[in-house]
């Protein structure tokens, strides 16, 4: 058996929890969501009835989503307030090699490249996840408040605002929907290099030689330059 | 047998010419007896006078030959005419004489009922009087003697289901709990005497009539139908236009609370689709198009849907029988009266200065923004999907390469 020094820790408790707040509230909200954006559809209109009537779906819908503000509001306060997750979020942050990151896996895949670039903390895909992912939950729960409150919103705005923002509200939800279930699962999942799942969502730790592949420049901030 | 006869004969041969017209008396003294006719097939058919039947008859007064007119001596001929009513009720065999069931007997139909097929004969009573078979609590089973009768439907072509459906409908069950003056039954609709299809533009049912027909009980909601943009339409001869039955069904027609009505809220969509979806009509008369399917789009069409009937349908910004155009000062719909109406369920909208388009249906002439808003987000969304579907199938194209590669 591997040593417990072959480890290293990637994700803290408070992360996974995160984590698992955020995709727990995100497949209530799609169930919840895309049933009635597809309502017309015989499954949706079984699932509807499933959650106990189109009334009952949105009592639902809404208390998932007070969990995904809930757990948005507190990893923002902790990028702003811990100095972990400060430094995750910065190394979240998209540079000028990410773009490039792309066109080499591209081509890595196509043969045109021997090597894959050496990835930092977070490869450029796991920084687009995070993004867009980040982006969606924004645009939903403003557009989701705004839905919640409409009686009120519409005291200060005409009916178009709110008209434009049902439409951005259901469109962003199948963005995010389909980043995650289309692109994000199979990066996690079904990718024959992690399959059936990676387990760093559950024990937060990879091995040391996970890192040294897929993070190589972490590896070596971590523990030096490791040729021998 | 014999001696009754021939005192019949004695009778009649003493009395008769003494007499210039034929006593009642002279009448009974043969048909309170067993006397009787022979009939063309040489059946005995009685001619028997039960004076009974007279003593409650609103005619008790009336001497046998006002009626049988063409009786002057006795015995009288073997075949007597029919007796006509006309002689005294001129208005209402005038009237009879226009309707169908006139115009059929004219012809000879035997089926055509007379006015004793309704009224009786001899024991005619007041319409009030609660034993008349056409006072209101017994004219629908009077009616329903020949409408139900399937032989009579085939041979005349007549409706078949009507009188059961009536019995379901509203009128039909106040009938039925004995609450006869709510309830309408066949002559307040069809009238009595002058009874006519309802394609007769006289008829009370013909669609420009039903407004008034239905307006004799429901006042108030005529009044509003009247000014209504329906009610005006029609009355200009735009046939398309709604009447009363449209929605409400004839026959069948059903209290507002029942879930199979037409005016149900939950089928209320569905009910003004018929004509307001119906292209033929939008193009006529020039109708805004997509008001069912942005309304079935929209939150309050969604919750009505899935059985939240509180959720708003046509009628509640509409009105229910006072439609009028958006254009009108005085439409619920009206620019100006949205924030009240929208304020009937959303309170805190009564004060708001003004809300804009209600029914949106993300078209490029109409609601531009939503229109491009929407079609980015499609396009993108289809890049999206094809960007992730090409990284996987490269992923795996890359991967099963390499391995190859590896092995050999």
């Amino acid at each position: 058996m591997a040593n417990k020094d072959d480890y290293i820790q990637r994700f803290t408790v408070s992360e996974r929890i995160t984590h698992i707040l955020l995709f727990s509230s995100l497949i209530i909200l799609s169930i919840t969501g895309l049933t009635l954006k597809y309502h017309e559809s015989g499954l949706a209109q079984w699932i509807i009835r499933m959650e106990g009537g189109v009334l009952f779906r949105g009592k639902i819908h809404r208390l998932a989503a007070l969990i995904l503000m809930g757990t948005f509001a507190y990893h923002i306060l902790s990028i702003i307030f811990s100095r972990r997750a400060h430094a995750f979020f910065q190394d979240m942050i998209f540079r000028k090699d990410d773009l490039s990151c792309f066109a080499a896996i591209f081509k890595y895949n196509l043969g045109l490249q021997k090597e894959l670039p050496a990835f930092d903390r977070f490869t450029c895909i796991e920084k687009f996840q995070y993004w867009a992912v980040g982006i969606a939950v924004v645009l939903l729960s403003a557009s989701g408040l705004v839905l919640w409150g409409e009686t009120l919103f519409m005291m200060v705005f005409p009916k178009w605002a709110i008209d434009l923002n049902h439409i951005i509200h259901s469109f962003e939800a199948t963005v995010g929907f389909v980043v995650l279930v289309v692109w994000h699962l199979y990066n996690v999942h079904l990718n024959p290099r992690v399959f059936p799942m990676s387990k760093v969502w559950l024990t937060g730790k990879v091995s040391k030689e996970e890192l040294k592949r897929d993070h190589p420049l972490e590896y070596e901030r971590r523990f030096g330059n490791g040729q021998e | 047998m014999l001696p009754f006869l021939a005192l019949c004969l004695a009778l009649v041969f003493l009395a008769g010419p003494l007499l210039a017209a034929v006593k009642d008396s002279a009448c009974i003294s043969c048909h309170e007896g067993p006397a009787y006719r022979e009939t063309k097939e040489g059946k005995k058919e009685a001619v028997h006078f039960n004076r009974q039947e007279l003593s409650d008859s609103i005619h008790k007064a009336l001497g046998c030959t006002e009626c049988h007119t063409d009786v002057s001596a006795v015995p009288h001929q073997e075949e007597l005419g029919r007796v006509d009513c006309n002689r005294c009720h001129g208005e209402a065999s005038l009237r009879f004489e226009r309707g169908v069931h006139g115009k059929a007997l004219k012809r000879g139909d035997k089926d055509a009922p007379s006015c004793t097929s309704c009224h009786g004969s001899h024991r005619i009573l007041r319409v009030s009087d609660q034993r008349s078979p056409v006072n209101r609590a017994n004219q629908v089973t009077l009616c329903a003697k020949c409408h139900t009768d399937v032989e009579m439907q085939k041979k005349h072509n007549l409706p078949s289901d009507m009188i059961k459906a009536y019995e379901n409908s509203v009128h039909g069950r106040f009938l039925k709990e004995g609450k006869t003056v709510r309830a309408a039954v066949c002559s307040d609709c069809h009238r009595a005497h002058d009874i006519l299809g309802p394609k007769n533009p006289d008829s009370s049912t013909n669609r420009v009539n039903i407004g008034e027909v239905c307006g004799r009980c429901h006042v108030q909601i005529y009044s509003e139908y009247k000014v209504s943009i329906h009610g005006k339409a029609l009355k200009e001869g735009k046939m398309e236009s709604p009447t009363c039955t449209d929605c409400h069904g004839e026959h069948t027609l059903t209290l507002v609370k029942d879930p199979q009505a037409r005016v149900y809220a939950r089928n209320v969509p569905t009910t003004c689709a018929k004509c307001h979806e119906n292209q033929e009509i939008i193009r006529k008369y020039r109708l805004p198009s997509d008001r069912y399917s942005s309304y079935v789009g929209s939150f309050h069409g969604v919750a009505m849907k899935y059985g939240n009937v509180t959720a708003a349908n046509c009628i509640s910004c509409h009105e229910t029988h006072r439609i009028l155009p958006a254009a009108d000062p005085e439409s619920s719909v009206n620019g100006q009266n949205l924030p009240r109406t929208c304020g009937k369920c959303h309170p805190t909208m009564k004060d708001v200065a003004s809300i804009g388009k209600i029914h949106v249906e993300a078209r490029k002439e109409s609601s531009l923004g939503m229109y491009y808003v929407r079609n980015f987000y499609t396009w993108f969304i289809g890049l999206l999907m094809l960007l992730f579907l090409g990284y996987i199938v490269l992923d795996i194209y890359g991967r099963a390469k390499r391995r190859g590669k590896g092995n050999g």
